[in-house]
């Protein structure tokens, strides 16, 4: 893996398992760029923010080809326009968050105006900025992608089979969809904060693997183009996949082809009747290969940051 | 006029101090501008000096009359007053109509938002309306001069400002108190005196590592102190103008003064290191320069410490976090709790339905 089209300083979480942005620091190392992680939540919690804002001054001092920070909530946006130098080192901030998030954390609206380009995993969470800064210059609307070596179909563990498994963090719309569920009588499986155990890398791989079907909840549904990236992780395990309805969504995954949609109680019982209850296994697996060939093919982390240098011009 | 009309903003005439137009006024501006007027032409009317402040987010500068300059007024807060005028006074009416008139020159009044300063002694802007802060950077040119003027040195600068302002008088240390101070300080630094000729002490200082510019007057002055600022180790200043231009370009700051929370936390803005001494029961003429050299040599050493954390963090960046980002994306590839021949059974495409 070389390193010949210089240093990425990337601003995020790169010391916790699972995080996203370690993924989009593989995608970019395999682009040929040397990946300087800053874990600013860490350093923060450390040190302090002016010894941050110090070290990310220093780091900009080398002339990185681009600073990316990722989220970089709670910190003073003043220091992405000063490491930015007059424009002279790229800056890029990445929100994949959806609007209930932002609205709590006001200074990644700064963030974005002060950054060179900046991008949302969500349409609606874009135009919100758009509407709110007034310009559209430099901004864009990227999806986050999956990393296909990481997130795959594999053999099916006894320990993780079931009808209908979910992963992610509990919250009360996820337990009241799980509650049905299990009250209908599905064998259930969830992991994830708040619930059984987190699970990570290949564990991931596992619970999709061993369940005939994998639910899928985003965390907001107002907003329009922004649902949660597990979609794609799912897809890449080639799972079948229930995902409640949001708006935008079936621009990108059409209904019974690449997954299928409800949207409450009544009509998430009515397909799992139909695809589980009656275990109609062939129209399953057809429909998982599709989301599976969409996903590996099109929202891979390395066609992101493709699209990252294209737009950077790196 | 609609506000869909407006074409230009317009903030101004600022007239009045340094220190409310550092800490209040041009960060309250540079907020409207990229927060509300984004697509908008903008333009500000100040000293001609002051330019810096503003170089970030206007258009165009204008700079006050200079029959208005020619006046010498003294300035209070917001405003510009009559000499001798009492604290917390306005600019008399009549000039201020004329300085209105003098603004209308230069804009369209049916497309042009103006935003005024607010009058007197007022804190408005910061107990009510929403401030950008960004650090203060010098143009080239006075970059370029810095450079020359400190050519032939090697040792860190330390920028020393001398209030002696004939407002407010009982706020100025005692002249040899001062020459103390800068002559302890070239023991080891590189001192440079800055000011100007009417508010500061050490007008004619001179001495071997001591670069006084206080003689060089224009309108490049705050440029040029901006400028010193970058390439100083720290400034030494008493609760003044300077004061807030060294927080602004982040120059760690010892300060003397009377309101140690104001100048290190409620308007150090951008959380810029600093030490502040109180004057002995607020007499300034009370200072003791070996105490104020005592605790520079503190504050040196401090900021020596925290840049050694910063050189840690910088250099585990590029190799223990590094290592521990690679080794946390190969866990996640990393096929643990299954074994080998589940391994060998694994189906990368089309996977087997339970």
């Amino acid at each position: 893996m070389g390193n010949h089209r210089g240093n990425i300083v990337l601003v995020g979480v790169l010391d916790q398992p699972g995080s996203t942005n370690l993924y989009m620091a593989k995608a970019f190392e395999k682009a040929g760029f040397n990946v300087i992680p800053v874990n600013y939540r860490t350093i923060m919690e450390k040190y302090g923010p002016n010894t941050l804002n110090h070290l990310l001054f220093k780091l900009s001092k080398d002339n990185p080809k681009l600073m990316l920070y990722s989220k970089f909530n709670g910190i003073d946006s003043m220091v992405i326009g000063r490491c930015s130098q007059n424009d002279i080192v790229k800056s890029w901030f990445w929100f994949m968050d959806g609007i209930n998030t932002l609205s709590k954390v006001p200074e990644c609206i700064q963030h974005a105006q002060l950054a060179t380009f900046s991008s949302f995993t969500g349409l609606g969470v874009l135009n919100y900025v758009k509407k709110k800064i007034g310009t559209a210059e430099g901004m864009f609307h990227i999806m986050e992608g999956i990393d296909q070596v990481v997130y795959r179909p594999t053999i099916v563990i006894p320990e993780f089979q079931c009808d209908i498994a979910f992963i992610g963090s509990s919250n009360q719309e996820r337990l009241h969809y799980l509650k049905v569920l299990v009250d209908a009588g599905y064998n259930v499986k969830a992991y994830g904060q708040g619930f059984n155990e987190e699970i990570h890398g290949h564990q991931f791989n596992m619970v999709c693997s061993g369940a005939k079907a994998m639910l899928a909840l985003s965390a907001e549904y107002d907003t329009q183009e922004y649902f949660s990236d597990r979609v794609f992780r799912y897809g890449a395990c080639g799972s079948f996949v229930f995902h409640k309805h949001a708006p935008g969504l079936d621009k990108y995954f059409t209904h019974q082809q690449d997954l299928v949609y409800f949207s409450d109680e009544e009509s998430l019982l009515q397909v799992m009747d139909y695809y589980i209850k009656q275990d109609k296994a062939e129209e399953r697996q057809a429909i998982s290969k599709n989301i599976l060939d969409k996903v590996v093919n099109t929202h891979t982390w390395d066609n992101v940051i493709k699209q990252i240098c294209s737009i950077a011009k790196i | 006029m609609k506000f869909e009309d407006v074409d230009t903003v317009f903030f101004g005439p600022m007239a009045g101090e340094l220190g409310w137009a550092c800490s209040r006024w041009h960060a309250w501006c540079r907020y409207r501008r990229f927060m509300e007027f984004t697509n908008c032409r903008s333009m500000a009317v100040d000293y001609d000096w002051r330019y810096p402040l503003y170089a970030d987010f206007i258009d165009e500068f204008i700079p006050l009359p200079k029959w208005f300059t020619d006046l010498g007024l003294e300035q209070d807060c917001y405003e510009a007053v009559l000499p001798e005028a009492p604290a917390g006074g306005m600019m008399p009416q009549d000039m201020y109509t004329e300085l209105l008139n003098y603004c209308k020159q230069h804009y369209n009044v049916g497309t042009t938002w103006t935003i005024r300063p607010p009058r007197g002694c007022n804190f408005i802007i910061q107990e009510r309306a929403k401030q950008m802060w960004k650090p203060l950077t010098p143009s080239p040119q006075a970059e370029d001069y810095v450079n020359s003027l400190l050519a032939g040195t090697t040792r860190e600068l330390v920028i020393v400002s001398a209030r002696a302002r004939s407002r407010a008088d009982n706020r100025n240390i005692p002249e040899q108190v001062w020459e103390t101070v800068v002559n302890g300080l070239t023991t080891h630094f590189q001192v440079a005196i800055t000011g100007t000729k009417h508010s500061s002490s050490l007008v004619t200082k001179v001495g071997r590592d001591i670069i006084n510019l206080i003689p060089r007057t224009g309108v490049d002055g705050l440029d040029v102190l901006i400028a010193l600022m970058h390439r100083a180790r720290m400034s030494v200043t008493s609760q003044s103008g300077p004061t807030l231009i060294s927080l602004l370009c982040e120059t760690p700051s010892y300060i003397v003064g009377h309101e140690a929370k104001r100048h290190s936390k409620d308007e150090n803005f951008l959380n810029t290191p600093t030490m502040f001494r109180e004057a002995p029961y607020h007499v300034y003429a009370g200072v003791n320069p070996e105490i104020m050299l005592s605790d520079i040599n503190a504050f040196y050493n401090g900021l020596r410490e925290a840049e050694g954390v910063v050189d840690m963090a910088y250099r585990d960046c590029q190799t223990k976090d590094k290592s521990v980002m690679h080794s946390l994306v190969h866990e996640g590839i990393n096929l643990y709790n299954i074994s080998a021949e589940q391994m060998r059974q694994e189906i990368i495409y089309g996977k087997p339905q339970g």
